[in-house]
C-alpha cells in the first residue's frame, strides 16, 4: 500500500478524533476541572518547592489525588499526624466534623469557598 | 516489510528517542532548548537510518484494500468518540499525566519522587517523558496528550493490517475490522495510560523479528522496541526476559548479538539510570519474603486468578482467545508443538499470573483493576500472530500433512 495514503489516513483520523474530543468532551467541565478552579487561589500560597498535606471530606481519596494532580509539581500527600501545612477540602453545605476537630488546634492561613467546596490552608 | 509500516516504526522509535533524551537532559540539568536540539539531531539521524532499511517491493494495492483501511479507521474513530474521557481514567491523571506534569518542570521534576502515598514513582517514563516534552512545546496539555494516545491507538490496527493484508486479505480484513469495531479496545485506548503504548511496542517487536531475514537492521528495531517495552512499564521487563528466552536463536547468535545489543542498549541505559538513580523500590518486589511461599501454595489464589482470567476473556476477549486456541490446536495437529509466537503469548499470560500470585495487594482488587489492561497489552500481538499463522496454514497442505501423519506406522 502507498505509504503516503496510509500515513495521511492515520494522521487525518487522529486529527478528526482530536477535533471530536475537543468539541464533545474537552469543552465540558468535569470534576477535575471543578477542583482545579477551586484550587487556583491556593496556588499562590504554595510554592513549587513546598509540600502540602490534604485532608478531604469523608476521607475522599479521589479528591486527594486530584488535588495532587492540580497542584503538581508541588508535593501533595494525604494528611497524617505530623502534617505541617494542611489543606482541607470540605463541602460548603455539609461541614465535616473530623476536619473541624483537626483544624481546631491549627492556625488558619487562608480560607475561602468556591465551586461548592470550602478550602482551608492551615499550619501547626 | 512494507514501506508504510516503517513510518509507524519511525513513530515508535521517535517516542523512545524523545522520552529517553528528554529524561537524560533533565538528569543532566540541560536547558529545554538543548534537549530540543538534541532530539532534533537524533530524529535526523533516525530518518537517515530508517532510509537505509531494506523494504519489500510494494505490491500494488487494490481499491478494496484501501476501502477496508478507511472503513476500519472510520469505525475506530466513532468508537473512540463514544468512549472518550476528558482526563482519562484514574491511573491516567493520578499516575501517567501527573508524572508528565512533574517532568515538564525541569526545575522541580524530582518532586515526583517525594510523593510517597500511591505515587507509583517507580513506573518507567516512556509515556510521561514524551508527554512532558510535547507539553513544553504545545501548551494545551489536554489536546496534546489525547492526540498522542489516539495516534498510538490508531497505529496498532493499521500496522497489523499493513503487515497481514498481503498474506490473506480476508483474514487480515476481518481481524482489522473486528479490532476497529471493538468497543473495549477503544475504551482502554481512551484511558490514556501506558498499556496501549506497551502493546504498540510489543507488537512492533514481534513484527520486526519476522523480517530479520530481509535485513539485520530489523533485529535492532526488534530489540529497541523490546527495550521501549521495559522503558514503558514495569511488566515490560517480564516481556523482555521471555522475549529473549523465546528468540535467543534469532537475537543472540554469533552474527546477530551485536545488533540486538545496539537496539536494546539505549532504552536499557535510560531504564538503569532511572531505576538506580531515582525510582523508589517496586511495591511487589520489595514486599517479597517468607510470605511468598505461603502465597505460592495457597490454591485458592490460583482459583481466583483463573476465575478472573476466565471472566475477562468471556467478557472482552472471547474471539481472540478462541482464535489463539484454534492456532494452538492446529499447531499440535501439524507439528506436535504450537507455534513459537503463540507459545510466547501464552507464557506471558502465565508470567503475569505468577505476579498476581505473589502480589502483596488484595488479590481481588489487584486483578479487578489491572488484569483487563494486561490482556489489552497482549491482544494486538495475539491478533497479528493468529492472522499470520492462519494465513500461513495452507488448508490443502495441512490436510495432506495430516493424512501423511495418519498413515505413518506407529
Amino acid at each position: 500500500m502507498k505509504p503516503l495514503i496510509v500515513i495521511a489516513a492515520l494522521l487525518c483520523s487522529t486529527i478528526l478524533s482530536t477535533m471530536l474530543y475537543q468539541n464533545n468532551v474537552a469543552s465540558k467541565p468535569d470534576y477535575i476541572d471543578t477542583v482545579n478552579i477551586g484550587l487556583q487561589p491556593i496556588k499562590a500560597f504554595i510554592e513549587k518547592n513546598n509540600s502540602v498535606h490534604v485532608l478531604a471530606y469523608q476521607n475522599h481519596e479521589e479528591l486527594i489525588y486530584i488535588t495532587r494532580f492540580c497542584l503538581a509539581p508541588s508535593v501533595v500527600e494525604p494528611y497524617n499526624s505530623n502534617t505541617d501545612t494542611l489543606l482541607s477540602i470540605e463541602q460548603t453545605n455539609t461541614p465535616d466534623s473530623t476536619i473541624n476537630s483537626i483544624l481546631s488546634t491549627r492556625h488558619i492561613l487562608h480560607s475561602y469557598s468556591k465551586e461548592g467546596y470550602t478550602y482551608k490552608l492551615t499550619s501547626k | 516489510m512494507q514501506k508504510a509500516s516503517l513510518y509507524i516504526y519511525f513513530l515508535a522509535a521517535s517516542v523512545g528517542c524523545i522520552s529517553i533524551l528528554y529524561f537524560l537532559s533533565l538528569v543532566a540539568q540541560l536547558p529545554f532548548i538543548a534537549s530540543v536540539v538534541m532530539i532534533l539531531l537524533a530524529e535526523f539521524g533516525l530518518v537517515k537510518w530508517f532510509y537505509r532499511i531494506k523494504t519489500a517491493q510494494a505490491e500494488k494495492a487494490n481499491t478494496l484494500q484501501y476501502g477496508i483501511l478507511i472503513f476500519g479507521l472510520i469505525l475506530l474513530i466513532s468508537n473512540i468518540a463514544e468512549t472518550a474521557q476528558k482526563h482519562g481514567a484514574w491511573d491516567a491523571w493520578a499516575i501517567w499525566n501527573l508524572h508528565a506534569k512533574y517532568l515538564a518542570d525541569a526545575a522541580h521534576w524530582k518532586n515526583m519522587f517525594l510523593n510517597t502515598v500511591s505515587a507509583h514513582a517507580d513506573y518507567p517514563l516512556a509515556l510521561p517523558s514524551t508527554l512532558a516534552f510535547l507539553n513544553n512545546i504545545f501548551p494545551n496539555a489536554l489536546l496534546t496528550n489525547y492526540s498522542f494516545h489516539i495516534l498510538i491507538l490508531l497505529s496498532i490496527p493499521v500496522i497489523i493490517y499493513l503487515q497481514t493484508c498481503q498474506r490473506s486479505l480476508l483474514l487480515s480484513g476481518i481481524a482489522f475490522l473486528l479490532l476497529c469495531k471493538d468497543d473495549f479496545f477503544a475504551t482502554i485506548g481512551n484511558y490514556q495510560m501506558a498499556d496501549t503504548l506497551l502493546a504498540f511496542f510489543l507488537l512492533l517487536a514481534i513484527i520486526a523479528i519476522d523480517h530479520v531475514e530481509e535485513d539485520k537492521k530489523y533485529i535492532i528495531l526488534s530489540t529497541a522496541m523490546i527495550g521501549c517495552c521495559i522503558w514503558a512499564k514495569n511488566e515490560g521487563a517480564v516481556l523482555a526476559i521471555l522475549y529473549t528466552a523465546f528468540y535467543y536463536k534469532e537475537l543472540l547468535s554469533k552474527g546477530t548479538y551485536k545488533y540486538s545489543l545496539i537496539g536494546i542498549a539505549i532504552p536499557l541505559i535510560a531504564y538503569g539510570i532511572f531505576k538506580l538513580g531515582f525510582a523508589p523500590g517496586n511495591d511487589i518486589v520489595n514486599t517479597q519474603g517468607a510470605d511468598t511461599l505461603n502465597k505460592l501454595t495457597d490454591w485458592q489464589r490460583y482459583k481466583t486468578i483463573y476465575n478472573y482470567w476466565n471472566d475477562n476473556i468471556h467478557a472482552h476477549y472471547y474471539t481472540i482467545t478462541c482464535t489463539i486456541m484454534l492456532c494452538v490446536l492446529l499447531g499440535l495437529i501439524k507439528s506436535k508443538i504450537p507455534d513459537k509466537k503463540i507459545m510466547f503469548i501464552l507464557s506471558v499470560c502465565i508470567a503475569y499470573s505468577m505476579v498476581y500470585l505473589i502480589s502483596p495487594h488484595d488479590l481481588d482488587w489487584h486483578l479487578k483493576t489491572s488484569l483487563y489492561r494486561l490482556i489489552h497489552q497482549l491482544m494486538p500481538s495475539a491478533i497479528y500472530i493468529s492472522v499470520i499463522y492462519l494465513a500461513g496454514s495452507n488448508p490443502i497442505n495441512f490436510r495432506a500433512r495430516f493424512a501423511t501423519n495418519q498413515q505413518r506406522p506407529l
